[in-house]
C-alpha cells in the first residue's frame, strides 16, 4: 500500500508514522514548507513537501497514493475572527480534496474532531450518527471543524472516511496543545477551567485506528475514537493527585471561562505568548458530548489504552522534553 | 568537526536562518538575543528554526537537544556540540 500523510510532522502525524511503520507500511510524509521535521528525520521516513498553500505540492505528494491520511485540517489559532477562520478552513479543505481527486487518490482518511458530534436530546452518549445538522454556534473552532467535515462527507470523487478523535493525549504533543491543561495542573498552577465533559484518547490508539481503516475493505463512513468521557474536573483531580500538587479549584461558570479565554486571546495577540486558556478548549469542554466510541474501539487491535497508561506515556514524554518537572 | 564550520560560521548560518522566521533586522541579532523576548519567536517558530538548521548543517538533532534552548548563542552551542559528536563518531 502506498500511503501519504498530510500533516505528518504534527502530534498525530508522528504517531501515525510509527503505527504505519509497525504495520510494515512506509508512508510518504507530507509536511508544510516551514515546520519542525526533526522527529520525522530521525525516523528515516521519506519526506515530501505537501503545503496547502501550494496545491501543486499536494498533487505531487498524493500521486500514486492508495490512501491519503489528511491530518491537516485548519486549526484556528484564535477565535477573534470567526468568519475569516471558517472561510480559510473551507478553502483549504477544498484545496486538499481537489488535489486528492486530481492525483487519483482512492481513499482519503480525514481526521476531524468530536467538535462535530452533537449532544443527544435523550441524554445518552453520542455515536457516529450524532452530527450537527448546521454549523454549531459555539465559536470559530466548532464552526470550522463542522464545515470541513461537511465538505469531506459530501465528496464523491473518491472514498472518504471521517475519523473524529477525542482529546488526544500521549507522546509527541510537542506544541503542548490538548495537554496544556494537564501540564499546567502538573505544575500546580491550578488552571482556570469550565465544567463539562472531555473524552480523552491515547493518540496511539487513534493512529492505530487510522491504520486499520486504511486496510479495511468496507470501512465505516464516520467513526468516533475516544476513551470514556469524564468531567474535566475529575481529570484534573486525577492529574494533580498523580503529581502530588494541590487539588484544582472548582470549575468556573461558562461565561467566566469564555470571558477569560477571550481576554487571554486579546492579551497574547501579536506576541509569542500563548493564552493561558485557549478559547477552543473552553468551547470543547462546555459543549462536549459524552461519547460512545464502541465502533472505534473495534478498530484498535488489542483494545483501547486505559487512561492511566496514556497518562504514564504522556508523563514519560513530557519529562523527557522537560515540559514537566 | 568540519574545518569550515567554525563558531563564527555557525553563528552566521543561524543568523541567516533567523531572518526567515523573524522580522528583527539581521544586525540586531547577537548571540545573547533571546528567541522569545528579543526575536519574538514563539515555540513553534523556534522549532521551525531549529529544524531548518538541522537540515542545513546535517546535525541530526534530537528534540531533547533543542527544547530548552532560549538564546541564539544556545542554538550555536547545540549545533557545535552536535557537529563535534558527529566528527568524533
Amino acid at each position: 500500500m502506498q500511503a501519504t500523510i498530510l500533516g505528518a510532522a504534527g502530534f498525530l502525524g508522528i504517531n501515525l508514522v510509527d503505527a504505519l511503520t509497525a504495520a510494515g507500511i512506509t508512508p510518504r510524509c507530507g509536511h508544510r514548507r516551514r515546520t519542525n521535521v526533526i522527529p520525522l528525520r530521525r525516523r528515516k521516513v521519506p519526506l515530501v513537501l505537501a503545503d496547502i498553500a501550494d496545491p501543486e505540492s499536494l498533487r505531487a505528494a498524493f500521486s500514486q497514493a492508495d490512501v491519503v491520511f489528511h491530518l491537516a485540517g485548519h486549526y484556528p489559532r484564535h477565535g477573534r475572527t470567526p468568519e475569516a477562520t471558517v472561510a480559510q478552513a473551507i478553502a483549504e479543505q477544498q484545496t486538499v480534496l481537489d488535489a486528492a481527486a486530481a492525483a487519483g487518490v482512492k481513499r482519503l482518511i480525514y481526521v476531524s474532531s468530536t467538535a462535530t458530534v452533537a449532544i443527544r436530546e435523550d441524554g445518552g452518549p453520542s455515536t457516529e450518527l450524532d452530527i450537527f445538522a448546521t454549523p454549531p454556534p459555539f465559536g470559530a473552532y466548532h464552526a470550522a471543524k463542522w464545515e470541513m467535515e461537511a465538505l469531506a462527507l459530501a465528496e464523491d470523487r473518491f472514498e472518504v472516511i471521517v475519523v473524529c478523535p477525542g482529546a488526544c493525549l500521549g507522546p509527541w504533543d510537542l506544541r503542548v496543545g490538548t495537554s496544556a491543561l494537564l501540564v499546567a495542573a502538573a505544575h500546580g498552577r491550578d488552571p482556570l477551567h469550565p465544567d463539562g465533559f472531555v473524552s480523552p484518547v491515547d493518540v496511539r490508539d487513534v493512529a492505530s485506528a487510522c491504520v486499520t481503516l486504511a486496510q479495511m475493505e468496507a470501512p465505516p463512513r464516520r467513526v468516533l475514537v475516544s476513551g470514556p468521557s469524564i468531567s474535566i474536573q475529575a481529570l484534573l483531580v486525577r492529574v494533580t493527585k498523580r503529581y502530588g500538587v494541590p487539588a484544582p479549584s472548582p470549575a468556573v461558570s461558562d461565561p467566566a471561562a469564555l470571558a477569560f479565554a477571550d481576554a487571554e486571546e486579546d492579551r497574547v495577540h501579536g506576541t509569542p505568548e500563548r493564552a493561558a486558556l485557549a478559547r477552543e478548549i473552553v468551547d470543547l469542554v462546555i459543549h462536549g458530548p459524552r461519547i460512545d466510541a464502541t465502533l472505534g474501539a473495534t478498530l484498535v487491535p488489542g483494545g483501547m489504552t486505559p487512561l492511566s497508561d496514556t497518562l504514564d506515556a504522556f508523563d514519560a514524554f513530557a519529562r523527557r522534553m522537560r515540559f514537566i518537572p | 568537526m568540519s574545518p569550515t564550520l567554525t563558531h563564527e560560521s555557525v553563528f552566521s548560518t543561524v543568523r541567516d536562518l533567523i531572518q526567515q522566521v523573524s522580522v528583527v533586522p539581521i544586525d540586531a541579532i547577537t548571540e545573547s538575543s533571546r528567541l522569545r523576548e528579543d526575536l519574538a519567536l514563539d515555540s513553534v517558530a523556534s522549532m521551525e528554526l531549529l529544524s531548518m538548521l538541522d537540515e542545513v548543517l546535517g546535525l541530526q538533532l534530537e528534540m531533547e537537544d533543542v527544547l530548552g534552548v532560549e538564546t541564539v548563542g544556545g542554538i550555536v552551542s547545540v549545533a557545535l556540540a552536535r557537529l563535534t559528536v558527529r566528527a568524533s563518531a
